[in-house]
């Protein structure tokens, strides 16, 4: 049985794509504050087992629910700090493993406008995004695909390339590097491409990158993305054996994304997005939709 | 403004550094070092297990120190070691410490390398793998925990046999190492200089392992082979074994690996797996003796239980009469109080699994892809090594006599399993998720007889760390509640049989004149 695959929830969390978010290209004006609540949902019926796409019987259909508070705060016009914590819900809908949920990483980041340039109808803005994220409670990263999270350390640094044309089409462009620190785990040894004598597990770093393309007004926003995220090394997943957190995770996918402001209430937006996961390895091949909630405002005006 | 850009700054600096800082290697534990122990010079005449007595392998008297047969090799190894490449060095530095253990951690590589189970087939059956043809799906073997404790137990116990007729003509003909004999050679590593190398023991240890694990794992040949000949080599580099000493290792370790190989094909592994009538039977025969709901395999599509018929195993220590007497009376009816009280318990760890109950179930779950629950206590028992320091052939009789003990164990679990094929928590209540359900039924607790039984001769092995030991089996033994796949009661009858096993391995131990 057992024998299963993962979306982690931590890719989950790096696929949210709302206004003001540390990897769009969207700004904040100095005193603003984004308050955000998000709920998302993920599933799959098929993993990648390796390179291999299979289901598993003893699996089913794999949920993953998170509920995602966030804020942002505009510290200047040019720099934006945001922190979030996920909490999350892992289950299945057959087999007898037990399902994991609880508060996940805390992840905190600032964003930077590098650089604007306009010319006549076109608008260019550079960002670059500095941010870590740790673990916040004693959750078992090692139960994959029902681990809430891979119990990493993270720290990352990305940039952000955004233009505008006519005050209303955008594409944005975005790469980042994520770092991630070994873990323990609860095991004295463990076997992956080797058998390792520790209880320390290599959790490879991440390469991650998209693409957006919108309108974006002040009555809505709607984007179309790409998303790409991929493991720079890592294992498979062996033949019909657990996945671990060192695992090879990549994965790439599209979907899209509406925001609407809602009209009468100033700063208050409703956010929906919809993603499918369409290749990848050692993850699943999830559908993903999340929801959410955006407030924006100045609390701290002088007077 | 400059003042804010210090913040982006710092904060990239800070994420630099860190990434930087992230160092990926694995620390992994080492190996304990050489130490001088006491070298057991009658170890020859320590009671044998497969072979009658040390004397049943003849091993000529060899060539004395002066002779010029023995001047040749001394002069073969000087010169190979006044030319030694990096990898010649490497290889020594690789096997200096004991071989017996690097051997042990691979034998547990390889099982859980190999512990994988079988994907159903399309129509919902399930393959099974073949000893012939062991490279076809599924690959052989399927290490679960029976094929893995059978084979840590022939290997250690081919090894502990070896390595008593290893010593008897070590003491009976007392020619020392080269590096003693001959001063133009040195000692490369630390040797325990007055153990005589001939017949050299680091060859009867790479020999035996070579040859059983190539036919326990037979995929893995080439670089068992690999490494059989490279711990040969940095002997003979190192100073402390010259060709001849090696080659009446080799003697000794392939007679007794035929023999030991020749047991395992009578033993009755081969019919462990059984059949679809043979497993409808053991049910029927199951429920007439009072079993009123026969375990299920909860597994989708439905998987034949884990080997059903390993109770027939050949033991060790133990006779199939004994093995009879010491199977534990029936488990609390299903539906009883007893039961029913059981397996609330169990629910309650499901469904409130604590961090500290959970890293318990997780610690000690040695499930699909590990080296198993007899892997664990061999890394326990090797472990104990760093503290109490042992030569070869103690090693080889402190891992023969627990896997000796584990092996016993898990037949005679194997047996009161089928005997009684009870079913698991979560058969009785599908709300009952769990840290994987293995697939057999659940009364009693492998872990919990494998735990009993390693740590009952360790206890005897090590009395200073007995307390301890127990408590480590007594956390073995709980873990499988808190992982919710196994009664209190499936649990504590199992480390009271597994104890029990274990004593019978103790009693060898006291009367083989170790002592």
């Amino acid at each position: 049985m057992k024998k299963i695959l993962i979306l982690p929830a931590m890719l989950v969390v790096l696929t949210h794509t709302h206004a003001q978010m540390p990897d769009d290209g969207f700004t904040m004006k100095k005193g603003e504050l984004c308050l955000v609540a998000g709920y998302e949902q993920s599933a799959w019926k098929e993993y990648w087992e390796g390179t291999r796409l299979r289901q598993n019987e003893n699996v089913g259909m794999f949920t993953s629910k998170a509920f995602m508070p966030m804020a942002g705060f505009g510290i200047t016009d040019k720099l934006i700090v945001f922190a979030s914590l996920p909490y999350i819900n892992n289950s299945s809908s057959a087999g007898y493993m037990e399902g994991k949920k609880g508060w996940q990483d805390v992840s905190a980041s600032a964003k930077y406008q590098l650089l604007q340039k306009q010319s006549k109808a076109l608008l260019f803005r550079l960002f670059g995004t500095a941010g870590f994220s740790l673990p916040v409670t004693h959750y078992p990263p090692d139960f994959l695909p029902f681990s809430i999270g891979i119990g990493s350390k993270t720290a990352q640094a990305r940039l952000i390339a955004h233009t505008v044309v006519n005050n209303h089409f955008f594409t944005t462009l975005q790469a980042g590097y994520i770092a991630r620190a070994n873990i323990k785990v609860d095991r004295i040894t463990y076997y992956t491409d080797k058998q390792y004598y520790s209880n320390e597990m290599r959790i490879p770093d991440m390469v991650e990158g998209s693409v957006q393309a919108g309108y974006t007004s002040n009555r809505f926003r709607a984007d179309v993305h790409y998303r790409t995220a991929q493991s720079t090394s890592g294992s498979d997943i062996r033949l019909n054996d657990m996945p671990y957190p060192g695992n090879k995770m990549n994965m790439q996918m599209a979907g899209v994304y509406g925001l609407l402001w809602v009209p009468g209430v100033n700063g208050l937006g409703i956010g929906v997005t919809a993603d499918k996961v369409f290749a990848g390895r050692n993850v699943g091949k999830a559908f993903m939709w999340m929801a959410d909630v955006q407030y924006v405002f100045t609390p701290f005006k002088k007077k | 403004m400059l003042l804010k850009n210090n913040y982006l700054y710092s904060l990239i600096l800070l994420a630099t550094i860190t990434i930087i800082a992230c160092k990926k290697e694995v620390n992994e534990r080492t190996a304990p070092e050489f130490k001088a122990t006491a070298i057991d010079a009658n170890g020859g005449d320590w009671e044998t297990v497969l072979l009658t007595n040390s004397s049943e392998v003849s091993i000529p008297a060899p060539d004395a120190v002066n002779s010029s047969a023995y001047q040749a090799e001394m002069t073969q190894i000087a010169q190979l070691q006044g030319n030694l490449s990096y990898n010649d060095k490497k290889i020594i530095n690789t096997w200096k410490s004991s071989g017996m253990v690097k051997w042990n951690e691979m034998a547990r590589a390889l099982v859980a390398k190999y512990n994988l189970p079988p994907e159903a087939n399309p129509d919902g059956t399930y393959p099974a793998p073949s000893a012939a043809n062991p490279g076809a799906y599924p690959k052989f073997p399927f290490a679960n925990p029976p094929y893995a404790s059978r084979a840590y137990a022939y290997v250690s116990t081919a090894l502990y046999d070896a390595l008593v007729a290893c010593w008897k003509y070590k003491f009976q003909y007392n020619r020392k190492a080269p590096s003693v004999n001959d001063s133009r050679i040195k000692a490369l590593e630390t040797l325990q200089t007055d153990l005589p190398s001939y017949p050299s023991e680091d060859a009867v240890v790479a020999q035996v392992n070579y040859r059983l694990l190539k036919v326990f794992f037979p995929l893995d040949s080439v670089q068992l082979l690999q490494m059989a000949t490279e711990q040969k080599k940095a002997k003979l580099l190192s100073g402390a074994a010259s060709a001849t000493d090696i080659a009446a290792g080799d003697a000794i370790a392939n007679y007794v690996a035929t023999k030991a190989l020749a047991r395992t094909k009578t033993d009755g592994m081969s019919l462990a797996a059984g059949n679809p009538t043979l497993w409808a039977e053991l049910e029927s025969k199951a429920v007439a003796r009072g079993a009123t709901t026969p375990w299920k395999s909860l597994e989708i599509p439905v998987r034949p239980a884990m080997l059903p018929l390993f109770g027939n195993v050949k033991m060790w220590n133990i006779s199939s009469e004994q093995r009879d007497s010491l199977r534990p009376p029936p488990p609390p009816p299903v539906g009883s109080v007893q039961f029913l009280t059981a397996l609330n318990e169990v629910k309650h760890y499901a469904t409130h699994p604590s961090g500290e109950t959970w890293r318990i179930a997780m610690y000690w779950s040695d499930g699909v892809g590990t080296y198993t629950p007899p892997g664990h206590w061999n890394e326990i028992a090797c472990n104990l090594l760093a503290k109490y320091p042992l030569n070869e052939l103690r090693i080889a009789r402190m891992l023969s006599l627990i896997n000796m003990a584990m092996a016993d164990a898990g037949i005679c679990c194997w047996d009161t399993k089928t005997y009684y094929y009870y079913p698991r928590p979560s058969q009785m209540d599908g709300s009952i998720k769990t840290i994987g359900l293995p697939n057999f039924p659940s009364y009693t607790s492998g872990h919990a007889t494998f735990s009993g039984a390693a740590s009952t001769v360790l206890g005897y092995l090590f009395p200073q760390d007995q307390a301890q030991l127990e408590a480590m089996a007594a956390e073995a033994t709980i873990s499988r509640v808190y992982g919710g796949i196994h009664y209190r009661f499936d649990s504590e009858v199992g480390l009271a049989c597994g104890k029990q096993i274990g004593s019978f391995a103790v009693k060898r131990a006291q009367a083989d004149g170790a002592n």
